[in-house]
């Protein structure tokens, strides 16, 4: 086993055969943290990004932080109940590239594919982000090294998930559990002091808003637009309902409910604490972020209370981004299976994942971080177009599914997924529009871009398979075909024998072809081979200008042409050296030979190695004929 | 071989300053311009000696004339009434001038300008690029340039040092210094630009002409060492423009190196330079003292004398630059000569080895082996086929080998093996871990100890898809299998292409 695989064991894990593939299944408990952590943890960025748009209304817009975030919800809800009912009519996971591809059309199921997958890799990166923004709040002697630190934990991330789904249910189940208990704990304290305590909002310092300014309908859309962050991740439980225990729709449409009322009640908590305290929220990549805002708030600065919130807000973030890691690499298979992206995708690795496709997202969440320097709200503009675009293709295809099938209550649920389409539809202009300018341009062309890379991949499988069918011919009888073999033969020496030999057993027809660089040298060969070259017969070939390969591959096209229906083989020999450096001590010609003269159709190339460690000092000791073949050693071929 | 990759770098990048100094905001590309140079020098070289040789002579006998003209000015021109100006050196330059006037220095300057007799060398080894009677030819040309340099070399020194120019060389902060030679033209030709700038010109082409012989120079010198097995026999491979282009690339790339670590700075080159040039005149001249020793010939005892003299001088100025300059960047040269010379042993050791090992002397022919072939197939279809008909014509011990990484795929593949190829055996194997190329291995080191004897091929079909980036869409499992077995003994691995359109 070699160091790589060796260091691929310890960090990794053993291999896991493919029996044991039925038994990673989550329970609820623990499919609550694998697939919700997305949606929980966008209550860390949504208020925020509410704030930040409003507050540059001044003090008046602080004072709809809360119907915003009531808006949010509503519409969180909405979506909610759709989703409720897919889970249901899919139970083998579908999520919305399977329901708009089964009931609108291919197009649109890519559509949402490519949708999806984008947004996967920003879940990532926001995430990320942000929860390294709330470690930076705690400890602001790390700002600088945002990026550095982004870096290292979606690194982190992508090893835990190379090992597998099922540790890493068990690894991020405690801090999910730990963050609702302290961010509640948070909201219900804080409600608790401004309610019944009646204590008066805590002294923040911060810069003063600016002067009112009107508060104007675009703005408060532009506010929506950016809480609808908060909805990301929703759809997450629906393309894994296969991870569930059985019954599976049952499990996951029970997981899905708790966890928009917990995704609900922290949105709307914490812009209300926001609301009431006061919290204004402006740009800047060393801005304290919201929910170190609000609990400095709330507990008054006690840095104990603030460190519990923002550790637990950290985790859950980090965590989320593992949510993506379970999905991005699932619906990557999906669609390489349907053959719209590369089928390496489609490959269960050694732990039972899809390690392509983790891998892959690994990468694609860095570059996105790097190049925007971990900053979270530049990333969220980013964000809300593609799951709105899904969302909207989900829905729609579930009308259509009712109004095909026509089951009991069609008619209601029909109306149900039709009003969640309407009202993502609408959701999804105002954010395009919103949020153009800020980057989701990006997305916008990013999208149609990889739709049309699926649809050049199926074009490529398409045309391989039409090539390859047997359908159509008919097996015939194998008839030998006359068969002529090339040897190279640069030199004469011990290194040629091997391939000699081997020439000489596929075939009766043998030539050896030498090359003639230096004159000189030719003669030599020649009687050489006279000695050693076993009657096979020797061309030599002229070449006046010194080089190898092109008078070579002349000459076997002129084999062809001489003999059409025969099979050329070139059989080259290469001596193996033992350390590397010595083989820049060579001219490494087989190699470039091999390279040139296999991109001739209809000629076989095979070299025969020769290895030089063995001590061939004993072949002049011992001269005996009988010895020979079984030092085994000796003779490699 | 060291001094002459120094050679280029520092003649371009002397070269580099002269233009700097007549076009002063070209300073801070200094190094782009002298990596422009370096590879322009290298495709002028590719192309071949001949041309090169033609495209010398005319600059070489311009820059002799306006240097003895500049020297004839600056010498002779006060006996005439001509009065060269006085070099006005920026304040700082003045402070430090003080300090110029001490022995280390003196010795610095001896031996900062030893480098310009480098040049002698490069005659002696280019002996067979002249034309017939090549020794006598060389002598002479020796000779006058030798004459030429020291004229050209004392009347700079003198004027130089009439007129007070100090060279501070590159101080901190300042990307670059003038030239002497500028600031003596400037001297001499009261500031005129004209005439500064065509003695700078002729200097610069000239400098550039000097790091061509290095070009001519150091792929001889090594294809010579690759011909007696101390350096990689490619080396020795004449190009298809008949000169040795592996050594002109090379020399290429370690300048470039140089010259990039350096920062195209001559002042940080040239205690590099000095060392690595005494070296090899003392090793010359010493050798040259064994020689006359061992010939005896009419007159060998002045012979004798005459080398034994030069070695002495040049090992003093030797020590003098190691002593002087060593901390300066000398001690690289120290470091690397023992280096160069320790990898030609060992690269000597390695062709003898090999040579031993290649030996047919004491090797009889043996009676061919049996002979097995094993087929690896993915699946039946097209791409699969030509592979199988391959096996059967190269061996009548054929089999087939799948490797079952879909269980649920091995029925169909079993269906249809029997229409297309019912009469090889097929040999299913499980993969419990997915992985392709683990058990492949296994299967084949296992029949390769079964059959101990026996010949082993194994075939590896393969499609070649039309477009490059169609690439990625496969596995390319044949590649890594190629890769995997390629290590095994006994074995020899075989891919049959099948071309879609």
């Amino acid at each position: 086993m070699g160091i790589w695989s060796q260091l691929r064991r310890v960090v990794v894990g053993h291999p896991l055969p493919t029996e044991q593939a039925e038994f990673q299944r989550l329970p609820k408990v623990l499919a609550l943290p694998v697939f919700c952590t997305d949606a929980l943890s966008s209550s860390a960025y949504a208020p925020q990004e509410i704030l930040l748009t409003l507050t540059l209304a001044g003090t008046a817009g602080i004072h709809w932080v809360v119907p915003v975030a009531a808006g949010i919800v509503v519409l969180l809800w909405i979506v909610t109940t759709s989703y409720i009912q897919t889970v249901h009519a899919y139970p083998s996971g579908g999520g919305s590239y399977i329901v708009a591809k089964e009931n609108l059309s291919v197009h649109m199921g890519l559509l949402a594919a490519a949708a999806l997958l984008t947004d996967y890799v920003l879940t990532v990166s926001v995430s990320v982000a942000s929860g390294i923004q709330q470690l930076t709040s705690l400890i602001p002697d790390l700002a600088p090294l945002t990026t550095l630190l982004c870096l290292g934990v979606i690194l982190f991330i992508t090893l835990a998930n190379l090992r597998g789904v099922r540790e890493s249910g068990t690894l991020f189940a405690l801090p999910v559990y730990f963050f609702l208990i302290t961010a509640f704990g948070m909201i219900l304290w804080g409600v608790w002091e401004h309610h019944v305590l009646r204590i008066p909002p805590y002294p923040l310092h911060q810069p003063q808003p600016m002067a009112t300014t009107v508060v104007t309908f675009s703005l408060l859309l532009k506010a929506f637009a950016s809480g609808c962050a908060a909805l990301t991740g929703v759809e997450a439980i629906s393309n894994g309902v296969r991870a569930f225990r059985p019954p599976e729709s049952r499990n996951a449409a029970i997981t899905l409910v708790v966890m928009s009322v917990l995704l609900g009640g922290l949105t709307f908590g914490i812009s209300y604490l926001a609301q009431v305290n006061h919290v204004i929220y402006a740009h800047g990549i060393d801005q304290e972020s919201a929910v170190s805002l609000v609990a400095r708030a709330v507990f008054h600065d006690n840095i104990l209370a603030r460190a519990l919130v923002l550790i637990g807000t950290t985790l859950v973030l980090l965590l989320a981004a593992n949510t993506s890691f379970a999905d991005f690499p699932r619906l990557s298979a999906i669609l390489a299976r349907d053959g719209f992206v590369p089928r390496q995708l489609a490959n269960l690795g050694d732990r039972l994942v899809y390690s392509n496709g983790i891998i892959l997202l690994g990468v694609f969440s860095s570059i996105l971080i790097v190049a925007f320097h971990g900053h979270v709200d530049r990333l969220i503009p980013l964000y809300a177009v593609g799951v709105f675009l899904s969302f909207t293709l989900s829905q729609a295809g579930m009308v259509r599914h009712w109004l095909m099938q026509r089951g009991k209550g069609w008619q209601w649920k029909a109306v149900v997924n039709g009003v969640g389409a309407v009202i993502t539809a609408i959701v999804l202009m105002v954010v395009i529009v919103e949020k153009a300018l800020q980057g989701a341009w990006i997305v916008v062309l990013i999208i149609p871009t990889l739709m049309w890379l699926f649809g050049q991949v199926k074009a490529h499988y398409e045309s391989l398979r039409s090539q390859l069918s047997l359908v159509g011919s008919v097996p015939e009888p194998f008839v030998p075909v006359p068969h002529t073999v090339l040897l190279l033969v640069h030199n004469v020496h011990r290194g040629v024998i091997p391939a000699l030999n081997y020439a000489r057993q596929i075939s009766d027809d043998v030539r050896a072809i030498h090359i003639e660089i230096d004159p000189a040298n030719a003669e030599i060969l020649k009687a050489r081979w006279m000695q050693w070259g076993q009657e096979v017969p020797l061309v030599i070939i002229e070449s006046p200008f010194r080089s190898l390969l092109s008078p070579l591959v002349e000459y076997i096209q002129q084999v062809q042409t001489d003999h059409p229906g025969h099979l050329v083989t070139v059989v080259v020999p290469e001596f193996v050296v033992n350390r590397w450096w010595e083989r820049i001590l060579h001219a490494n010609s087989a190699f470039l030979i091999k390279m040139a003269v296999a991109n001739i159709p209809g000629v076989v190339v095979t070299n025969v190695r020769y290895y030089l460690r063995s001590p061939v000092t004993a072949v002049g000791a011992k001269p005996s004929v009988a010895s020979l073949p079984q030092r085994v050693g000796d003779i490699r071929y | 071989m060291t001094d002459y990759v120094l050679t280029v770098a520092v003649s371009i990048t002397a070269g580099v300053q002269q233009i700097t100094s007549f076009f002063t905001h070209l300073a801070p590309y200094q190094t782009e311009l002298a990596l422009a140079a370096i590879w322009f020098l290298t495709l002028a070289n590719l192309r071949g000696a001949k041309e090169s040789g033609l495209l010398f002579a005319i600059p070489v006998y311009f820059f002799v004339v306006t240097m003895l003209g500049t020297v004839a000015v600056g010498v002779f021109g006060p006996l005439f009434g001509y009065h060269p100006r006085p070099y006005k050196p920026p304040e700082e330059a003045a402070q430090q001038a003080l300090h110029v006037v001490s022995l280390g220095l003196i010795l610095r300057a001896f031996a900062s300008g030893c480098a310009a007799m480098t040049g002698i060398e490069a005659v002696t080894d280019g002996v067979q690029a002249f034309r017939p009677p090549e020794s006598k030819n060389a002598a002479q040309t020796l000779l006058a340039m030798g004459a030429i340099l020291s004229t050209i070399f004392l009347g700079i020194s003198y004027i130089a040092q009439k007129y007070h120019i100090i060279y501070t060389g590159h101080s901190e902060g300042d990307a670059s210094a003038e030239s002497v030679i500028s600031m003596v033209a400037r001297v001499v030709f009261h500031d005129d630009p004209v005439w500064r700038g065509v003695v700078l010109l002729t200097t610069t082409v000239i400098l550039v002409l000097a790091a061509n012989t290095a070009y001519a120079d150091f792929p001889r010198l090594s294809s010579i060492l690759a011909r007696d097995g101390y350096a990689p026999r490619q080396l020795a491979n004449l190009g298809d423009r008949l000169v040795f282009s592996n050594g002109i690339v090379l020399l290429a790339v370690f300048v470039s190196i140089l010259v990039i670590a350096f920062s195209a700075s001559v002042d940080r080159l040239i205690p590099l330079y000095a060392v690595g040039v005494f070296t090899a005149f003392t090793l010359s001249q010493a050798g040259m003292v064994r020689h006359w020793l061992m010939q005896r010939g009419k007159g060998w005892q002045w012979k004798v004398l005459a080398n034994g003299i030069g070695a002495v001088a040049t090992g003093i100025v030797l020590l003098v630059i190691i002593v002087e300059k060593g901390p300066q960047g000398a001690w690289i040269v120290i470091v690397v000569i023992p280096i160069i010379i320790w990898m030609f042993m060992q690269v000597k050791r390695h062709y003898e080895k090999v040579r031993a090992r290649l030996t047919l002397i004491g090797y009889e022919p043996e009676p061919l082996p049996p002979h097995t072939v094993l087929v690896l197939v993915s699946g039946v279809h097209r791409g699969v086929i030509p592979a199988l008909e391959y096996a059967r014509e190269i061996a009548k011990d054929c089999r087939a080998v799948h490797i079952e990484i879909n269980p649920a795929e091995t029925q169909r593949i079993k269906d249809l093996w029997e229409p297309w190829a019912g009469d090889m055996p097929l040999v299913i194997i499980e993969s419990p871990y997915r992985s392709l190329i683990g058990p492949v291995v296994e299967y084949v080191k296992q029949v390769s100890a079964e059959h101990a004897r026996h010949l082993i091929t194994v075939v590896v079909p393969e499609f070649v898809v039309t477009k490059w980036w169609e690439r990625f869409l496969h596995y390319n499992a044949a590649f890594l299998i190629k890769m995997a077995l390629g290590g095994l003994r006994g074995v020899v691995i075989t891919n049959v292409r099948y071309w879609l359109d």
